[in-house]
């Protein structure tokens, strides 16, 4: 069979296979197999002058976080200082760069907790695709700051942070 | 006709493509006979993307992915001012105020995408994977360079050769934009189909053979605009339409090629493609440029590869026209120009020693075509307007002496 005969052939068996079939506007290419396994690092410095308000105060923290990327899994430590109140919350706050505002997508710890706070959260496809992607907050709010007191971009890490080890 | 609403609409879509395919066997299914011996193939290229490898975690970028202009701005503004000039942070990045504050970061105010080095950016965040799309251009797979190109770090493919060049990937792969789901290579691919502009053309002549023919001639050519790419109800490109070549000289190019088992290939031109997207029209200008295209493929889109060396000059136009998605693309000028100078990898400058070109590679995505060669007449010619005056005579030969 002829070159252009399959392609006539393919053609007519397209109604039969059904439109799904049909391909799309170009995709990128397809990614490589999923590695088992696998976890990834970030970390975020946080402070009062990382809000996109401006915020009189001092409080600074940091934290670790830990994605444990077969059961989409986020581990972290987190610390703060010189709050003006114990938190009210303390979130993880997604899509949103630098200077820009997200939703919150995680509690990351319970109202009034002292400093450091550890837990886990499972996150969805989605939420563990803003981490890696650089586009994930933490923010710590109290009764002063109700729009956040500090926050800290997720930057990923190269290396499993000490609180891992 | 009053049953077609009932159709589904896949049934619907399917017969179209059967009548198309219908027709397409009967003309010739894309392809004709030249007169000068061997078939003639034609394609239409509906589909480009920069070629970017990518990891499902992208570990190739292991400090994540490169830090946009806004983000670069808002870390080098006083908190308590910024606040100020965005109202809280309500004046999102995307914002069109808040675009031209950040881009207009240099010391003076300038456009840092029009004054790259007014401003000293930390390095741009590059690929440090080891895998990349591409081929080997300058035949070297040591890294060390050749007369034809500066030392520099070579990838291998994902199906593990090595010496594979590809600058560009390294320096755009780990920019948001440019990732799948990336704003940049999906609007311009959807801008290309939406309006027919920038589409290459590929004829392939004196073809005795479709899998296996030692030599054919390739032509690069531009697709005249004004022709439509028809598309089907989900609007996408439908295979077979008749093009009519562009026959401005500023584009295309021809290159002898060969088909080894369906893949054609092609040997290194200097050539000028026509690129459109994202609402800019660019001459693409590569040197060295080589294709590998299945040719003998029955699906309706079938995708190949394009790569040479990008002219460093052409590159960094590429970059400064898109300056308005500085945002949407997550990228800076200061960072790529800095990167770009710096790995800049092809055709070293005999006096300098600097390299002018930047080695890439794109997907291209080609469906059937028709070409057709005729007398039209090149795109971007003005023609002066010329007001026809009736002589008398011509008044006079009317019927009834009134001109109409």
């Amino acid at each position: 069979m002829n070159v252009c005969r399959r392609t006539f052939v393919a053609l007519l068996a397209v109604p039969a296979l059904g439109a799904p079939l049909l391909a799309r506007a170009q995709a990128a290419p397809p990614l490589p197999p999923k590695p088992v396994g696998a976890r990834r690092y970030f970390h975020a410095e946080i402070s009062w002058a990382n809000n996109t308000y401006y915020t009189p105060s001092k409080a600074v923290g940091k934290a670790d976080f830990e994605l444990d990327l077969d059961s989409l899994t986020l581990h972290w430590v987190l610390s703060y200082q010189d709050l003006s109140s114990l938190p009210t919350a303390i979130t993880l706050h997604s899509p949103a760069q630098p200077g820009a505002t997200g939703a919150a997508i995680v509690d990351l710890a319970v109202p009034g907790l002292a400093s450091p706070t550890r837990g886990s959260a499972k996150l969805s496809d989605a939420q563990a695709e803003y981490l890696l992607t650089g586009w994930s907050y933490a923010l710590i709010t109290t009764r002063k700051y109700i729009k956040g007191e500090a926050r800290g971009q997720l930057d990923r890490v190269r290396t499993k942070p000490a609180a891992f080890l | 006709m009053a049953n077609v609403p009932m159709m589904s609409p896949a049934l619907r879509t399917g017969l179209a493509l059967a009548a198309c395919g219908a027709v397409a066997l009967l003309a010739g299914c894309g392809s004709s006979s030249s007169g000068k011996g061997g078939k003639t193939l034609g394609f239409a290229v509906v589909g480009w993307r920069t070629s970017v490898y990518e990891t499902p975690y992208m570990d190739e970028c292991p400090d994540g992915l490169a830090q946009g202009n806004d983000e670069l701005w808002w870390k080098g503004v006083p908190p308590e001012e910024r606040a100020m000039l965005t109202r809280d942070g309500t004046i999102e990045p995307v914002t069109g105020t808040r675009r031209a504050m950040s881009v207009l970061r240099g010391p003076k105010g300038e456009d840092v995408c029009w004054h790259p080095t007014s401003v000293k950016d930390p390095p741009l965040r590059v690929v440090e994977g080891d895998t990349s799309y591409g081929l080997d251009l300058d035949g070297d797979a040591t890294g060390k360079g050749t007369p034809m190109s500066c030392p520099h770090v070579n990838f291998k493919s994902p199906d593990g050769r090595p010496g594979i060049d590809n600058q560009v990937y390294r320096i755009l792969g780990c920019t948001y934009g440019w990732r799948r789901h990336g704003y940049i290579e999906d609007n311009a691919n959807g801008e290309r189909r939406d309006t027919s502009h920038g589409i290459v053309l590929i004829e392939v002549s004196g073809v005795d053979d479709p899998l296996n023919d030692e030599q054919v001639e390739v032509a690069f050519l531009k697709k005249f605009d004004g022709d439509t790419l028809p598309k089907d109800n989900r609007a996408d490109v439908l295979p077979h339409a008749t093009y009519r070549a562009d026959p401005t000289p500023r584009y295309g190019g021809k290159a002898r090629g060969r088909i080894v088992n369906g893949m054609l290939e092609t040997d290194p031109i200097d050539v000028t493609l026509p690129f459109y997207g994202n609402l800019t029209h660019l001459p693409l200008v590569m040197k060295g440029m080589r294709m590998q295209l299945p040719v003998n493929k029955t699906e309706r889109f079938v995708e190949g590869q394009i790569a040479g060396y990008q002219d460093l000059a052409n590159f960094w136009d590429y970059i400064q026209r898109y300056e308005y998605l500085l945002v949407t693309g997550q990228f800076s000028c200061p960072g790529i120009y800095v990167a770009m100078k710096e790995l800049a990898d092809g055709y070293p400058d005999p006096k300098t020693g600097e390299c002018t070109a930047l080695s890439a590679a794109f997907t291209i995505r080609t469906v059937p075509a028709f070409i057709e060669h005729g007398d039209n007449e090149p795109s971007g010619v003005v023609k002066p307007v010329v007001t026809q005056v009736a002589s008398t005579k011509d008044v006079a030969s009317t019927k009834d002496g009134v001109k109409r």
